[in-house]
């Protein structure tokens, strides 16, 4: 879906880009002005050309297939292992940080001393400590996911109106059943912004981190591509990552939706 | 269970705040509801009302006095029961979870508390929203109905479970006119049909004496209860006894006792801004 924009709302009169055949005319000509820059920039005279459009297709299509697909698995892979333990490790623990106030003073203080530190400026340090190339990638993934998901479920069980716990407890709920049947609809929409927010920073993780270690993955065949002059690659890998990125924040949005169906009007 | 009345008997409740240190919320407050009554407790903003339901639906604890409800001792200092089942509450913004359907809501309660299988649940839930015409919403989500129909759904699921007293805490307040007036004749309907006690809080007086077997009018803080005004307007209510003689003259008399309050919780408040 495109934005109305601030000026659909104003607007009551029907321009032609405003029809449905003349919004799909602006979206290629969008595309087309976009290729058409890069193009140019492409034209400026430079000891090293940037690569234009037609030379990055070229370089795709002359790409083997197999290790494409298998380096965008791989990152694929890493992502998803790294936020998975995430959420499995910082749902809990926001979920107890945001409820008890013992858990809050104890673990919240050591949270936010490490949170200023940008995920990124963890890499040495991830290096150094872990033998293997995996492992390091793993945690960078990891921690970058990490404190998104943890905050958010923190705003989450803090923001469910005591109204509803006292609505189910009055309707004489357990607190089993306070936990499972209100507390965590209450705060799930909370969780998912969390979890959106976390994936990106996930692949954002990842991308470094396969810059640095070149062993496999989008991120490391875009800084291959550079180190070994196969300029127009760069662009490939890119966009690799660019379209990874743009499907993993949807898939997250596809299970939102199936989960949280009362919030879907 | 029943419906039973509930005696409030001396109610005093402290609080303390860091800004004004302590704080006199409610002062020897007293009322006898009876079982199968309709009690409306009306008075300035701020007087403490919500406090006292508070109290009874055991929200909040009280610093002196005590609340029975039947037989049960509900508080005493020392003494609070938890929630329950027995006082159902309906909340001032809507209580009903956004997720869970019109039919999840209303089941929740027996389900929860083991009275009834899911199933059994369902059946008499879906026939007591076919009774009041409320059938074709079942499956609907209450983010995708009117406030008004909300309301209705929610004081279903408050009456389901059979409770010795329903606590009402300005429950209409957000409705417009409209929805205000087919809710209050649908809360009529269901008090006419059906055996229980209401405990209901508003300061909208034309609502107070329209829904009413006797109303209560709190002072000004500290709160206590100033004059019970009996309701002689008989039952089956309908809207337009809203415009016969008998009911704007309680309305006048009515008026009167809350002005009163009023100007004095207003010059409070102009003290307190003073300080």
């Amino acid at each position: 879906m495109q934005p109305r924009g601030l000026e659909g709302k104003l607007r009551r009169s029907v321009r032609w880009w405003n029809t449905p055949a003349g919004s799909v005319v602006l979206q290629i000509s969008s595309v087309v002005i976009f290729l058409i820059v890069w193009e140019l920039f492409g034209k400026v005279p430079r000891a090293i050309p940037i690569p234009t459009p037609d030379q990055s297709v070229r370089a795709a299509v002359s790409l083997d297939p197999l290790s494409f697909l298998y380096d965008c698995v791989l990152s694929f892979y890493r992502v998803g292992l790294g936020f998975l333990i995430a959420a499995i490790i910082g749902i809990p623990l926001g979920a107890i940080i945001g409820y008890s106030r013992l858990a809050r003073g104890l673990l919240f203080p050591a949270v936010e001393v490490l949170r200023p530190v940008p995920p990124i400026a963890w890499i040495p340090l991830a290096l150094l400590f872990f033998p293997g190339i995996e492992g390091m990638i793993l945690f960078l993934t990891f921690y970058g996911a990490f404190f998104p998901i943890v905050y958010n479920t923190i705003a989450g069980i803090s923001a469910i109106p005591t109204m509803y716990i006292r609505a189910a407890r009055s309707l004489g709920a357990s607190s089993w059943t306070l936990f499972w049947r209100i507390m965590v609809p209450a705060m799930l929409p909370s969780i998912f912004t969390g979890l959106h927010i976390a994936i990106g920073i996930a692949w954002l993780m990842v991308v470094a981190g396969e810059m640095v270690a070149t062993t496999g993955g989008v991120g490391a065949l875009t800084w291959e591509a550079y180190q070994t002059t196969h300029y127009p690659l760069i662009f490939v890998g890119m966009a690799a990552i660019g379209v990874l990125g743009f499907f993993s924040s949807q898939l997250i949005r596809f299970i939102a939706r199936l989960v949280i169906r009362w919030d879907n009007a | 269970m029943n419906a039973s009345g509930v005696t409030i008997r001396h109610v005093t409740k402290k609080y303390v705040t860091r800004r004004s240190g302590e704080v006199l919320a409610l002062d020897d407050c007293s009322i006898v509801i009876r079982p199968n009554e309709f009690f409306v407790l009306v008075g300035p903003s701020g007087c403490g009302k919500t406090t006292l339901l508070n109290i009874v639906a055991g929200f909040d604890a009280l610093t002196f006095g005590d609340v029975s409800v039947g037989n049960d001792l509900i508080a005493a200092p020392g003494v609070i029961s938890d929630p329950g089942p027995d006082r159902m509450v309906v909340f001032q913004h809507g209580g009903l979870f956004p997720w869970m359907t019109v039919l999840e809501n209303v089941c929740y309660g027996p389900v929860v508390q083991k009275q009834m299988t899911r199933a059994v649940a369902r059946d008499h839930a879906r026939g007591m929203l076919a009774r009041v015409g409320l059938r074709e919403i079942e499956e609907r989500y209450p983010g995708e109905m009117s406030s008004g129909m909300r309301r209705r759904v929610e004081i279903i699921r408050a009456l389901i479970g059979h409770p010795k007293v329903l606590l009402m805490d300005e429950p209409f307040r957000a409705l417009d006119a409209l929805n205000k007036s087919v809710v209050q004749e649908f809360l009529l309907r269901l008090f006419d049909t059906h055996a229980c006690t209401i405990f209901f809080i508003t300061h909208d007086l034309r609502e107070a004496l329209f829904l009413g077997d006797r109303v209560g009018v709190m002072t000004t803080r500290p709160g206590r209860v100033k004059t019970i005004v009996d309701v002689t307007l008989a039952r089956p209510r309908s809207t337009r006894m809203l415009d016969s003689r008998d009911f704007l003259g309680l309305k006048a008399q009515l008026t009167e006792e809350v002005h009163e309050e009023a100007l004095k919780a207003f010059a409070a408040g102009e003290r307190e801004a003073a300080r």
